[in-house]
């Protein structure tokens, strides 16, 4: 079974503003979001790969099904599994990188999809770092790009969830994105 | 950190991103004014920024793309469309072509369906709805519905729209290829309407529903595509009358579209609801409604809007060619291949779609829209119904008149026969013994489509015995029909245990249903030992069996026994399906409820609200099911005095059940008799009795005055008039409701001497003495026999009996009695609660009788203390224990404090 009572009452507890909750609701939705990842990674096949942002939502709805129809609750939920899902997709990358360059694993043939998962891997944990680095010079737009991009909000409720105007959040996305990639692009 | 740098970097590049290239230029001359350096790091993000596709393009829709000419539409595989590289060619039609398409930026290699708009279709007010509307679909998110992942303008200035990548096949083809059987037809279909209902809610309507539009992917789910789309093609023709495309192109597909699409009109929720039922109609019987194959647009206008399609069951004996433009025949649908396909034969098919299902598929497409189904809800409850055995909505006028006469020449008590024989009737045919899950074998399911028809037959017999036209004069009760089918089982089908044991099963329930536990209990018992011999240890019908049994067994009040055999059920259940599933939620409910009665409330909890989180989930807010395990929460609020929360559970699970089972149901008089018994404890006795009324009326009515509910509900109007302090009406009330249970029940059962203790405490309050010493002696005899002596019920009917000693001038006898009571109750029930105040007051009573006064005060005054709180200064019961202190100062000599207390009475 869920955690669903707990999750709940943790997420009261982020709507009335407890900067404690997001700590305590974490390690909850971590744990609950890996499992699902895990089971999806399983059984990954070429045509069915992981959504992210599907994730979260899926462990949404699992960790917090039916409780609560409160928006509101529902964008801190989605803040706070964005920043799990971040670490659970990057956790992932890394681990496949070290398995491919440890070679311990069984031998298959290295077809085209695998070379892409490689890239993807590659490209992610790129991300993650320049991420790192745009959080040293500018937390609120990584922020914003973590929310948008790992935890799959609409603008309203990064805003929402930020306490930042809709226009801030539109434009911080536009020029983040634009910063990373440029970011990210360099170092290739 | 953040520095002024780097916002100014970022207010520049606000600025100058949208411009065209040239006004950037001059735009970052003036600002950079000569900063190399900044100029540099705005040009090379404004770079990375044009750069697009971006990594992050699938949670940014909105980006515009810059102006190319527009390219043959018919060559378009390797172009990219937004972040996605066009792959293959999925399908094409007049308005826009659909391509299989992926990601280009290789972050997710996700696979795409995009719809890309003809650029020749594009109108400028196309363009505006679809920006509206594109915003409305993304929000629709629900698991039976392809979900919109994307949106935007292609380069040739075309919108498109990026779609879940579905692989599956059309309902029609999944359901013919996998022979899906008529229940599992059902069932699957059941999934669609609830994917329609979700988006109804929402404000939007499909307008478009068809097969190939329903998509079901291996696993069974199936996924409703383009939600949405024709309105965005198509604007409202009633709505904006000038827009071309609208007039020229109209979005239905004639097969499947309402009469009220076809002519134009306003299209509601209701033009959704007409094609689920054409696309039902199809799943069912294998032909279409209507044969339109090659028909100009007003003689299908006429035909689809003058004309009642045939009823299902009359088309499947027909052979039909469906015919290409070219007038080639493409396909012939006979009789054969159409059963074949569903698992049976074309006789034993138009039998199984004659009657309810002919009008649930009649009642979806009718001509007006106001007499359809009100909602894709209602549609899927129907055949949720329909499943389950119980009456449908649709085609009641039908069933009505066919029992016309009868109900007719036997007033109001036999027509509530007629209902509960129609749903017992409907509960034979039902499938409540088949198959529920269709990854069970083929040809278990086709064998239990077998058996479901001759358990139908079965009763076919039978009613031929209680038509009313073939026997006049001699009209036979549910009990009777029952009675008749139990005496045949015996004699009939032993060559057949599976179908022996499945009528036996349903016909068992019926007896419970009617209040009849003792041949419930031999029939339930019967087909349970059949089940388990023929089907082995672990079956969902086992499941089924066990868990009826329990249900049964809670109702004579077997707890011990209902729990283990709901506990066996619910492992069962949990080996057979995965979760969540509503049949494990069913269990767990029904579990939840049963510890609640034993009182284990803690244990109880978790199962309720689990079943409810599952049932919201999988059933929705308005089911059936729903609303018992709601009443059942409520219940358990209700012991944790929590009122006000089980008085809004029990509100809502009433709505719900009335919507659902309409109002004259026996869940919809108990959750009235639940909803009386919390407005009763709040002290709303008008209210509560007027809703106790109305529940009463309706169990009389639909299961006949010999019921242990109709008991229950004239216990509790005797309680509500007891706190009234009209206790000759409270007295009538008890004897009624004793009077039922003795009958159905013996003695021997719990609710007997619960009954009897109620009346004792009545004939105590009006002093007849005489009268209450047997009724609670023997209360008290029979509430030993079931209960150990230290249980607080022991305890309460004890009390009485001392009470009853007290004023009957034997306080001697009674001081120990009423002392081991207190005693008891004391450590079940918190200091405020009113058995103590009672029995407080009973043991100050007796003391104070003995003369021992200084032991009695204390007692006398606590009692009236906290009386006076629960129930305030005019209630009977506070009266009640004014006088015994007025006596009490009388008998001990203190005048001043007995005037005292009596111009307190007085007042």
């Amino acid at each position: 079974m869920t955690t669903s009572p707990e999750v709940t009452k943790v997420l009261a507890k982020l709507g009335c503003g407890d900067p404690n909750a997001a700590r305590e609701l974490l390690p909850l939705v971590y744990e609950e979001l890996h499992s699902l990842a895990k089971r999806y990674f399983r059984t990954q096949s070429r045509d069915h790969t992981l959504q992210p942002t599907a994730l979260v939502h899926e462990a949404y709805a699992r960790l917090a099904g039916g409780a609560s129809e409160n928006w509101k609750n529902r964008a801190h939920f989605l803040a706070v599994a964005a920043q799990a899902m971040r670490q659970i997709l990057v956790d992932h990358a890394r681990k496949r990188r070290t398995a491919k360059r440890g070679g311990d694993q069984a031998n298959f043939s290295l077809d085209d999809a695998r070379d892409q998962v490689h890239a993807q891997d590659e490209r992610l944990i790129a991300l993650d770092e320049t991420l790192g680095r745009l959080g040293d010079i500018d937390p609120l737009r990584k922020q914003i790009v973590e929310l948008r991009y790992f935890g799959g909000l609409t603008v309203k409720e990064v805003a929402h969830v930020l306490g930042v105007s809709p226009r801030t959040v539109d434009s911080g996305w536009r020029f983040a994105k634009a910063w990373l990639q440029r970011e990210m692009t360099k170092e290739d | 950190m953040h520095s002024d740098k780097w916002d100014r970097i970022r207010e520049l590049f606000e600025r100058v991103c949208d411009l065209d290239p040239k006004d950037r230029r001059t735009r970052l001359d003036e600002a950079c004014d000569g900063d190399a350096e900044l100029r540099a790091e705005i040009e090379s993000l404004i770079h990375a920024h044009d750069d697009t596709p971006s990594f992050f393009e699938n949670a940014d829709s909105g980006s515009a793309a810059e102006l190319f000419p527009a390219e043959d539409t018919a060559s378009r595989v390797g172009e990219q469309v937004g972040a996605y590289v066009l792959q293959r060619l999925i399908a094409s039609g007049g308005m826009g072509t659909v391509y299989e398409a992926v990601r280009t930026d290789g972050e997710y290699e996700k696979t795409v369906a995009i719809k890309l708009i003809n650029p020749g279709m594009v109108s400028p007010d196309m363009l505006r709805r679809f920006r509206i509307e594109r915003q409305a679909l993304a929000k629709l998110d629900h698991r039976y519905i392809g979900r919109l992942l994307d949106g935007g303008v292609a380069s040739d200035d075309a919108p498109y729209l990026v779609m879940e990548y579905i692989d599956g096949v059309p309902i029609d083809a999944y359901c013919d290829a996998a022979r899906l059987t008529v229940s599992e037809r059902l069932k699957l279909f059941r999934k669609v309407c609830m994917a329609v209902h979700y988006a109804h809610q929402r404000l939007v309507v499909h307008r478009d529903i068809k097969p190939t539009n329903i998509l079901v992917m291996p696993d069974g789910t199936p996924k409703l595509l383009d939600f949405g789309i024709a309105k965005i093609l198509h604007a409202d023709r009633a709505g904006r009358g000038g827009d071309i495309t609208s007039t020229r192109f109209r979005s239905f597909t004639p097969d499947v579209a309402s009469p009220e699409q076809i002519r134009g009109d306003v299209v509601t929720t209701a033009v959704d609801i007409y094609s689920l039922g054409a696309v039902l109609y199809t799943l069912l019987a294998g032909h279409r409604p209507y044969r339109l194959d090659n028909r100009t647009l007003s003689e299908i206008e006429k035909i689809v809007c003058e004309q009642t399609p045939p009823r299902p069951s009359t088309v499947v004996v027909h052979t039909e060619d469906v015919r290409g433009c070219d007038g080639q025949i493409r396909i012939t649908i006979d009789p054969v291949t159409v059963s074949t396909a569903r698992g049976t034969t074309p006789q034993r098919l138009r039998r199984r779609l004659r009657g309810e299902l002919d009008n649930i598929v009649m009642m979806a497409m009718r001509q007006e829209p106001q007499r359809r189904y009100g909602s894709a809800e209602q549609f899927a409850s129907d055949i949720d119904c329909y499943l389950r055995g119980m009456p449908i909505a649709a085609g009641r006028d039908t069933i009505r008149y066919r029992f016309g006469k009868f109900v007719k020449r036997n007033k109001v008590a036999t027509s509530a026969t007629v209902l509960a024989l129609l749903s017992v009737v409907a509960g034979l045919i039902s499938t409540t013994w088949q198959a529920r899950e269709a990854r069970i074998q083929r040809n278990i399911a086709q064998a239990n489509q077998l058996r479901a028809e001759k358990v139908s037959e079965f009763l076919t017999d039978l009613f031929a015995v209680s038509d009313p036209e073939k026997a006049p004069g001699e009209m036979p009760t549910a009990r009777d029909l029952l009675d008749e089918g139990a005496g045949r089982i015996d004699n009939e089908l032993t060559d057949e245990p599976i179908t022996r044991a499945a009528l036996m099963h349903t016909m068992g329930v019926a007896y419970m249903n009617l209040g009849v536990y003792d041949r419930a209990e031999t029939l339930l018992q019967e087909a349970l030992t059949i089940a388990r011999r023929v089907l082995g240890p672990v079956h969902s019908d086992i499941a089924t069996a066990l868990s009826d049994l329990a249900v049964l067994r809670t109702r004579t009040g077997d707890y011990e026994s209902a729990e283990t055999l709901t506990r066996e059920a619910l492992a069962m259940r949990r080996a057979i399906f995965d979760e969540p599933h509503e049949e494990i939620a069913q269990c767990m409910s029904n579990l939840g409820k049963l510890l609640h009665q034993k009182d284990k409330l803690e244990e109880a909890e978790p199962f309720l609200r689990g079943a409810l989180r599952t049932q919201q989930k999988l059933l929705g807010d308005d089911h059936p099911d729903t609303a018992l395990t709601r009443n059942n929460l409520a219940g358990l609020l209700f012991s944790i005095r929590d009122y006000d929360g089980a008085e809004a559970l029990i509100r809502e699970a009433l709505a719900a059940s009335r919507k659902a089972l309409g109002d004259e149901h026996p869940h919809v008089a108990t959750l009235l008799n639940n909803l009386a018994l919390v407005l009763h404890t709040k002290g709303d006795l008008d209210t509560a009795e007027k809703y106790q009324h109305e529940s009463m009326d309706i169990r009389r009515r639909v299961l006949g005055d010999q019921h242990p509910d109709v008991a229950t509900s004239y216990n509790n109007l005797g309680g509500i008039n007891l706190d009234r302090g009209d206790y000759a009406a409270a007295e009538a009330y008890f004897r009624k409701a004793l009077s039922i249970l003795r009958t159905l029940h013996g003695d021997r059962h719990p609710a007997v001497p619960r009954q009897l203790a109620n009346l004792g405490l009545v004939l105590l309050y009006l002093g007849k003495y005489a009268e209450a010493e047997p009724v609670l002696t023997e209360a008290l005899d029979l509430t030993s026999e079931f209960l150990p002596d230290d249980h607080p019920q022991v305890a309460a009917t004890r009390a009485l009996v001392g009470e009853l000693l007290v004023d009957t001038h034997r306080a001697e006898q009674a001081e120990q009695p009423l002392r081991v009571a207190m005693t008891i109750l004391e450590k079940e029930f918190p200091p405020q609660h009113w058995r103590i105040a009672g029995v407080k007051g009973a043991y100050g009573r007796c003391l104070s009788a003995l003369r021992r006064f200084d032991e009695a005060e204390p007692l006398l005054l606590e009692c009236y203390r906290s009386t006076l709180e629960n129930d305030g200064e005019n209630h009977p019961r506070t009266q009640r224990a004014a006088r015994a202190i007025i006596i009490h100062y009388n008998d001990r000599g203190q005048p001043e404090l007995t005037a005292q207390w009596r111009a307190k009475l007085g007042r």
